[in-house]
Order: structure tokens, then sequence, then C-alpha cells
């Protein structure tokens, strides 16, 4: 009997022991080490150094941005780390009301305000300015910001604007901007121009990395270069850095001259895994305080995370069609058709868009989160992925003028809306009726991938909890040693 | 077996109705068709036109889809309170259990009672419902469109939430009643508890005063779900969504879901639930509450204590008749426990508006620009608990006061000098609350507790003053008393802001800036400690002559 105590105790002890892990390091760990260099004389500015990153897919090009940004102040994150760092690759959203039908991809949704939460998680400052007043889509950015409580610094015209974009350089910062295609001089941009665009909303963000007055010309690391290729491919000859005069800048830039500066903060705190995986356990559960802060919560049009895809499924019937065509009664039956094709080519875009964003979060994500077992939530996450692929086709995102036809929804949409036009006459409800099977089979993937959120959200909260608990089991351990040992010794003394 | 509570209810409707006479049927008639007119017919006309004059409905309609279930369950809180507190608060003011005893004699069951008391008042809180329900309610049903059904639905339950609630607040009321009721120390504890039951119902008012959502958000939504009222509201704001006319989409039905958190059908099962249960509750608990006999809570027992530090010091620093007055006046006032509830409850109402204005996130709001605020209710502090109460017990103190002489200003001042006494307790602790909550500083802090003093003796004066010109004795219920109190708060108050209201007035008028004046004698950023040092001059000058008219008043020969 007393040898089997001692074997007891003295197990207790070793398992106490081998259960304390060893740390492992996260790319979050942010020390601020400025690894670019960065050159000043009396009329220009240069930052060097700076690692470019490639935005891959059309939508991505603040994204693509940001990581260069981060990484010019020393945190190490590349473009699918951003995804999964900012919680952005976990976001969904989908609203649906009167004449609006969208999803909205997490790398779109809320921009601004996401970047302020990032913000927070991460210890590192973010500036925005904007000239709301004097410019075409100030007034609209303002409203917008403001809704999403998202504060910025009012600059006033191109002489303001550019004293901000020069005095980040000359700090060793390198700029963000928000700019037109059409007056960037890449010749990836030549489409644009060719087809007469004059519209100056800013649609595409770039990093100013410099500056010179005397030849009045300014540096941009473009993330978008080589992006419009058949097939899109990346720009190894270093096309990606170009210069751009004053005049074409400032025509690019007028929209609304919106301006994004990173600067270090006060680094990541202690429990940045507690707070990034709930943040992310929310995004994915769609949780409403997450995703509208801003006493918006309320607003029943939307639905967010794996609600999104729930809510886009129960639309996407024949009456769920049909309601929203009834919208449009004023336009001719061609026109409406037109407007049918056109919902199938921005669900299918926006849904392609959110597939590259998650895929790459999903997988970045025990890169960032080191502390934490996340092979379950991998592997559930995982099981999204083949009901994405169904209908994800790159080109819808990339390739300019294309109207799909090739994947699910936009080959579903376009079979409806034939049928909707020259067989039905305008009976949307027959049209669709006949193509139910295709908007079943969509409906199918959309509630498999809603089911994969949860319960992939429910994996990482679980690896959350086993993180939290581990301490817990190791006290109690310790505890339940402690007492057994005294009870060996309390024994070994009495039978003495 | 007679039918006893039917009986009861009978009688108390024909209480109710007694001025009708004998027309009592043919009037509630007509009553009714009126009050249902109103609710079906006009309030929705109105609110057509009147809306519609302002903002076409398209436009509106987002706007009031959105609000309807967060408006829906702070709406619901606060009636549900309203509903559950102020019957209670009302009736521990004065304990009334003859009538209950009168009837436990005469073999009545408790439960037949209070069904009965119940039923009879049930005309005329549904008469009150139906005519107050659609006023808040139209807007919403004609941008859901709901159909003829779903409003019948949406104004029953409404119905069944304020009888509900009515019912569990008659079933308090009465355990309440009839724990403290009988003995003159239950009666003062009742007093006490009434108005920290009030200080319940204030919370959720200033959150409806200020800003709808902010009760919300300093709830949170998930917060709300536990309370009955939320369960309630739910279930009004998805039947408007089921009934709905306006073809809302199954993807915005599921938002509305994933907003309310609970579907309809654990909604209403907890709605019915609850009902079942405080009606079940109530029927089976009522025969236990009451017992006839006098029991040990009648019993009064005095124990004589030595006098405390205070006390003792008062005596040897003025060891007159002065003194002795001051001693037992300030014994007096704070042996009973209903004057320093009122003290709890001034306190707390200081502090509830700077907390609920923190919680609101104002960033412009800083503590100069509230100053002024403050010190109102630091003034209403000082007049609520001197006001009508704990001055003079009866007529024959006044007599005795009288044959002394200048007892009338003798007594006076002794009691001003011993609720100076106790103002100091009242101005330092809102301070100190103050100054950890706004992060004050020293001078800001010495600021706010020097003239907040000077502000709660001048209330105090106030209502001593007033309160000597209409002494209402120890009766809380009479007319004196209400009227007593209300003059003490609204001098008190308005002669603070009334300069200010001068300023503005004098300013429009005359075109001299007085507002600039004032800021440029007390300096830059001082103009709201400015305005309240004037208010102060002048609630002092008030108060007085208040208090020299109410000597003169008590020394008076009784006519």
């Amino acid at each position: 009997m007393k040898p089997n105590q001692n074997i007891v105790g003295i197990i207790i002890i070793v398992v106490i022991t081998l259960s304390v892990g060893v740390p492992r390091a996260s790319t979050l760990d942010t020390t601020y080490l400025l690894k670019i260099d960065h050159n000043l004389s009396a009329d220009s500015g240069e930052v060097t150094g700076v690692p470019y990153v490639w935005q891959e897919l059309n939508g991505f090009c603040h994204w693509a941005t940001l990581s260069m940004q981060l990484q010019s102040i020393g945190i190490q994150l590349d473009l699918a780390e951003v995804f999964a760092a900012s919680g952005a690759g976990f976001t969904a959203g989908y609203v649906r009301f009167e004449d609006h039908w969208a999803f909205v991809s997490g790398p779109g949704y809320r921009q601004q305000s996401n970047l302020d939460t990032f913000a927070d998680l991460l210890g590192f400052e973010i500036e925005f300015y904007m000239d709301t007043d004097s410019t075409d889509y100030g007034p609209l950015f303002s409203i917008t910001m403001n809704s999403h409580n998202v504060n910025w610094t009012e600059t006033d015209g191109w002489d303001e604007a550019f004293q901000i974009l020069k005095s980040g350089i000359d700090s060793g910062f390198p700029v963000e901007i928000y700019v037109n295609l059409q007056n960037l001089p890449a010749s990836d941009y030549d489409l644009f121009r060719d087809l007469g665009i004059t519209d100056t909303t800013p649609s595409h963000s770039i990093l100013v990395t410099g500056y010179n007055e005397t030849s009045g010309t300014a540096q941009i690391m473009d993330p978008a270069i080589g992006l419009f290729d058949d097939p899109a491919t990346f720009p190894d000859d270093g096309s990606w850095f170009y210069e751009i005069n004053f005049t074409a800048l400032n025509q690019a830039w007028f929209g609304v001259y919106g301006t994004a500066i990173i600067k270090p903060g006060s680094g990541t705190t202690a429990d940045i895994t507690q707070n990034l995986a709930n943040l992310i356990v929310d995004r994915l559960r769609g949780d409403r305080t997450s995703y509208a802060p801003s006493g918006s919560e309320d607003a029943f049009f939307w639905n967010y995370g794996s609600n999104a895809f729930r809510a886009l499924a129960t639309d996407l019937t024949d009456t769920g069609l049909s309601s929203f065509m009834d919208e449009f009664d004023e336009y001719d039956l061609h026109t409406r058709s037109i407007i049918l094709l056109d919902l199938g080519m921005g669900l299918e875009s926006r849904l392609t868009q959110h597939y590259a964003s998650y895929r790459a979060a999903l997988d970045a994500l025990p890169s960032v989160l080191p502390d934490l077992d996340l092979q379950e939530f991998v592997s559930e996450g995982e099981l999204a992925l083949e009901h994405f692929e169904a209908f994800s086709d790159n080109s819808t995102v990339n390739t300019p003028f294309y109207t799909g036809g090739v994947k699910l929804v936009t080959k579903t949409f376009e079979k409806i809306a034939y049928q909707y036009e020259y067989e039905f006459d305008g009976d949307l409800i027959s049209a669709a009726s006949v193509y139910e099977e295709d908007l079943a089979e969509i409906r199918t993937h959309l509630i498999a991938i809603a089911d994969a959120w949860d319960a992939t959200a429910n994996a990482l909260e679980r690896a959350l909890e086993g993180d939290e608990t581990t301490p817990l089991i190791l006290l109690s351990a310790t505890a339940i040693g402690i007492v057994v040992l005294a009870i060996i010794v309390v024994r070994r003394k009495s039978s003495i | 077996m007679v039918r006893t509570w039917l009986a009861i209810a009978t009688a108390e409707f024909q209480v109710l109705t007694s001025s009708m006479r004998r027309n009592r049927k043919l009037y509630a008639g007509i009553l009714y068709a009126i009050a249902l007119v109103w609710a079906v017919v006009l309030t929705p006309m109105i609110y057509n036109a009147v809306l519609g004059a302002i903002f076409p409905m398209h436009v509106l309609r987002p706007m009031l889809l959105v609000i309807f279930p967060g408006l829906m369950r702070t709406v619901g809180l606060f009636l549900w309170l309203i509903l559950l507190l102020f019957p209670l608060s009302m009736a521990l003011q004065e304990i009334k259990i003859g009538q209950w005893e009168i009837f436990l004699s005469n073999n009545v069951r408790t439960r037949d009672i209070m069904t009965g008391t119940f039923l009879g008042k049930m005309g005329l809180y549904s008469l009150i419902i139906i005519a107050l329900a659609p006023l808040l309610i139209s807007p919403f049903m004609l941008a859901f469109e709901v159909s003829i059904v779903g409003q019948l639905l949406v104004y029953g339950v409404v119905t069944l939430l304020a009888m509900g609630t009515i019912w569990l607040s008659n079933f308090v009321t009465a355990l309440v009643q009839a724990r403290l009721g009988e003995s003159s120390r239950g009666n003062d504890l009742a007093k006490a508890v009434a108005m920290v039951v009030a200080i319940v119902v204030i919370i959720p008012m200033y959150g409806l005063m200020f800003f709808l959502p902010t009760l919300s958000e300093m709830m949170g939504m998930n917060a709300f779900l536990i309370l009955p009222s939320t369960w309630f509201s739910d279930l009004i704001s998805w039947i408007a969504i089921t009934f709905n006319g306006i073809g809302l989409t199954g993807s915005q039905i599921m938002g509305f879901s994933t907003v309310l958190q609970l579907d309809i059908l654990v909604t209403s099962v907890l709605v019915i639930g609850f009902v079942l249960g405080t009606v079940g509750l109530a029927l089976g608990a009522a025969d236990r509450v009451f017992t006839i006999e006098a029991g040990v809570r009648t019993e009064v027992v005095t124990t004589v204590g030595r006098e405390n530090v205070i006390l003792r010091g008062i005596r040897k620093i003025s060891t007159g008749p002065f003194g002795s007055l001051m001693v037992t006046n300030t014994k007096d006032f704070v042996r009973k426990a209903q004057n320093l509830s009122k003290i709890g409850y001034g306190v707390i109402l200081a502090i509830i508006m700077p907390i609920v204005m923190m919680a609101m996130d104002i960033e412009y709001l800083q503590f100069s620009e509230m100053f002024m605020m403050l010190i109102v209710m630091m003034s209403l502090i000082g007049a609520m608990p001197f006001a009508g109460t704990g001055f003079l017990e009866s007529k024959d103190q006044l007599w005795i006061i009288q044959s002394a002489p200048s007892g009338a200003s003798r007594f006076v001042k002794s009691r001003i000098a011993s609720q100076a006494m106790i103002s100091i307790a009242l101005a330092l602790i809102p301070s100190v609350i103050l100054y950890f909550m706004m992060n004050l500083t020293i001078f800001e802090f010495a600021t706010l507790l020097g003239l907040g003093y000077v502000a709660v003796v001048g209330g105090m004066l106030t209502a001593t003053g007033v309160t000597a010109r209409n002494p209402n004795y120890e009766d809380t219920k009479s007319p004196a008393h209400q009227a007593n109190v209300m003059t003490s708060v609204m001098i008190a108050e308005f002669s603070i802001m009334g300069v200010m209201f001068a300023d503005i007035f004098l300013t429009i008028g005359t075109g001299i800036d007085f507002f600039g004046m004032i800021a440029d004698f007390f300096g830059p950023g001082n103009m709201m400690v400015g305005i309240s040092v004037m208010g102060l001059v002048v609630q002092w000058i008030i108060a007085g002559v208040l208090v020299w008219s109410g000597i003169r008043y008590l020394s008076r020969p009784d006519p």
C-alpha cells in the first residue's frame, strides 16, 4: 500500500513539472525596432527599406498598405497575418433593405473603425486626416467616419495635406493616402484613362515613401501593380515603386485628401491573446456590439458573422429575389434583368474576396497566437473552405468587364435573368423556380459556411478556455500533490 | 358560497364611479367607446397627419423600425417600475391597514380582498392604458403597417403588462403594509422605505430624461433580458414584426431575432409564465400575510443611553436653554428614519446626474459647466429634509414655545443652528463623492464644498422659513406638508437659477452682455461659479426674509 502512495505522489509532481511548457514566439511581440532608414535634405525626404506587400486581390489595397506601414514600425505582419490579427478575415456583413442588397466582405467592412480597434489591440497609434469641407467626397466621408465613431484631423486643401505628408515622411513614417486610379501614372491604369473616367472618388490606397520639392515629385509603393494583368501577376520587375509628379498626385488625391499615418504606441499588452481571440469569436458568431459598437447594433437589416451567410441564404429564394426586384418597378424589363445580373456578380465578387481573406487569416492565426492550441480551430475552419470554393472566382474581382457565369452564383443568376427577360416576361418567381435546385445548392453552401463559422468560434473559445484553465488545473494538481504527500508523511510517521 | 371577491369588486367599482351616481354603467360605456375610438382611429390619424407633414413615412420608417425594439425595452422598464413602485411608495407614505382588519375580522379571506380590490380597479386601469398606450405605440404601428389583429394583440400585451405589474405591486404593497403597519416605529420605517423605493424609480427616469439609448448602453442589451418588463416589450416587438404589412424579408426578421435574442415562442412562454406565476404566488401566499393579533412589532422599548460627544459638546459650549433646544432638536431629527432616508435621497439625487452625464460620455462637459447644476442640486438637498417635517410636533408644543419669552425666535434660531450642523454632512458627502468620481482638483473641491455648504444652508433656511409660516406638524399626508415641500424646493432652486434667466433676459433685452461682465469679474472659465455666487446671494436674501416672517408668524397668538 505504502509504495503505491509514493508512486502517486511522484507521478503528480512529475506531471506538474512537465506541464509547464516552453514559451513560444509571436509575430505580435512588438519592440518597435525600426528596421528602415530615412534620408532628409532641405527639400526632400525619403523612407527607405520598407518591405513591399502585394495586395493579391482587388479590394485588399488598404490592408496591403497597412502591412507595409506596420512592418515599417517593427510589427512584422504580412498580409495574411494582418487579416488574422485584425479579425478582418473572420468578419462578414450582410445588408438587405429596400433596394439595397449586399454581402460585405471582412476586409471591406468599416475599414477605418476596425483599424482603430486593431490599433488598440496592438498598441500602435493611427492618425487620420481628411479635408471634408472643400473636397467632392468630404461630406460623405465625414458622415461615414462620424457614424462609425472614428476621429480625424481636418485639413484644408493641397498645401496642408502635403505638409502632413511631408512631416510624416520627415519623421520616418511612410504615409498611406486614398486616391483615384486614373491619375496614377503607372501603365496598369491606362485602362481607366482610356475609358475617360473622371470621377475622383478615392478608390485605392497607396503608400507614399518620399518626396522631392525641387523636382516636384513623390515616390510611391503601389500594392496593386500587376493586379489587372491576365492572369494577375506579382510585379517582380520592381514596377510597384514609381514616381508621381505633384500635379498628378494632387488630382489623384483631391477626392478627400484622405491620409493615414501609423506610428509606434504603447505596444502590445499582456492580454492580447485573450482580447484578440475574443474579438475573433465575436466576429465569427456575429456579435452585434462587436460589429456596430457606435449604437447602430439594432439595425435589424444588417446580419453579421455566421448569420450573414444564413441571412443571405434566407433571401436567396424566388420570393426573396422577387421582393428585391419589386423595388425597381419603374425600370424596363431589360434594365431590371441587368440589375439582377449585377446582384449576382456583386455577391460572387464579395464572397470571393471574403474567401481569400478568410483562408489566409485561418492559415496565419496559429503564428499570430502561438500561445493557443489552434489545431481544432483550424480544422473546423477549413470545413468552410470547400463551400466557399463553390462560388469563388478571382476574375469577378480582378478582371475589368468580366461578367462571370463560370461559378455557381453568377451562373445561376445568368440563367434566371435570361428566363426572366426572354421566357417569362418579367415573372421572376416563375423564372427563379426553374432554377430552384441551383438556388438551393447555393443556400446549402452558405448554411454550411455559417455552421462551420459557429463551430470554429466554439473551437476557439475552447482553445481559450484551455489556456485559461491550465493554471487552474496546475494549481489544483499542485494542491492534490501536496495533500497526497502530506498523507504519506503522516501515515509514515504514525506507522513508526 | 357567496363569491366574496365579486362583492368586494362591485363595491370597489361603485366607490370608484360614485361621482357618476345612477348612470355609472352608461357613462362607463361611453368612456370606453371614446377610448377605443381614440386608440384605433384618432391617434393613428393624428400621427399620420402630423408625421406626414414633417417627414414622409418612407423617410421616417427605417428610423422607427430600428429604434422600436430598444425603445420598447426602455419604456417597458420605465412603465414596469412606475406601476410597480409608485403605488408602493404612495402606500408606504401612509399605512392603512384598518380597512383590511375590518375585512379580516369578518371572515373574509385575504385572497378575496386582493382579487376583489384588484378587479374593481381594473376597469379604471384598462381605461387609462387604452388612452395612453396608443400615444407611444401608434407611430410604430404605422411604420410596421401592423394589421388590425396584430394591433389588438399589441394592446392586449400592453394591458397584460400593466395588469400583471399592478397585481404584483398590490401584493407587494399589501405585504409591506402588513409587516410595517400599526406601530409608529413601523410607520416611520415605512416612510423611509418609500423614499428608497422612489430612488429606484428616479434612476431610469433620469435615463429617459437625458437620452433613451443611454440607459440601454448603461445596462447593455443582455442585461435587459433578465427583466420581466423586457419579455413583455419583446413580445410587443415580435407581434409588430410578425404582423407587419411592409414585407419584411427573411433576413430582416433574422436580424430582429439577433437584436432581440429570444424568439417569439420563448418570449411568450416567459410572459405567460410570469403572469401566472405572480397570480399564483399572490393567491397562495395571501392568507399567510396578515395576522390580526398585535405581535412583537407593535412593542416599543425605549432605552436611554449617554449622549454622544457632539451633543455633550453643544451642551458645554451653550449651557443655557439655547443649547438644550439644539440638542433636543438634533436628537429629534436624527432619530427618525424618515429624515435620514430623505437625506440619502437628496445625496443620491445630487450625484446621479453627474454619473448619468458621465455615462453618456459627453466630452465637452466640463466641471465648470456643471458647477451651477451641482449647486442647484445641493440647495435641493438642503431644502428637502427640513421642509415640512421635523419642525413642530404639535400645536401643544407651539403653545409651550410661545409661552416662553421670545420663545418662537429662540426656537427657530436653535433649530437653524442644529440644522446648520447637520448640513455640514449634507454638503460634505456629495462633494467628497464627486471629488473622487470626477477627478476634481483640490481647488475645485474646495469651491464645491464651500459654495455647496452655502447652498445647503440656503436651502435649509428657505425650508425652515416656509415651514415656520405654515407648520404642518407631523402630518406628512396633509396638503400643508406637500405645499411646504414644493414651495421650499422651488424657492431654493429657482432663486439660484432665476439669476441666470434674469441674465439671459437682460442680455437680450438691453443688449448689454451680462454674462461677459460676470466672466470679467470672476475670471474666464468661472462664469458658472459667478452666476452661482450671485444666485446664492439672492437665495440667502429670500431665505432671510422667509425666516424673519416665519418667526413673526409663530410668535403670533393663535387666532
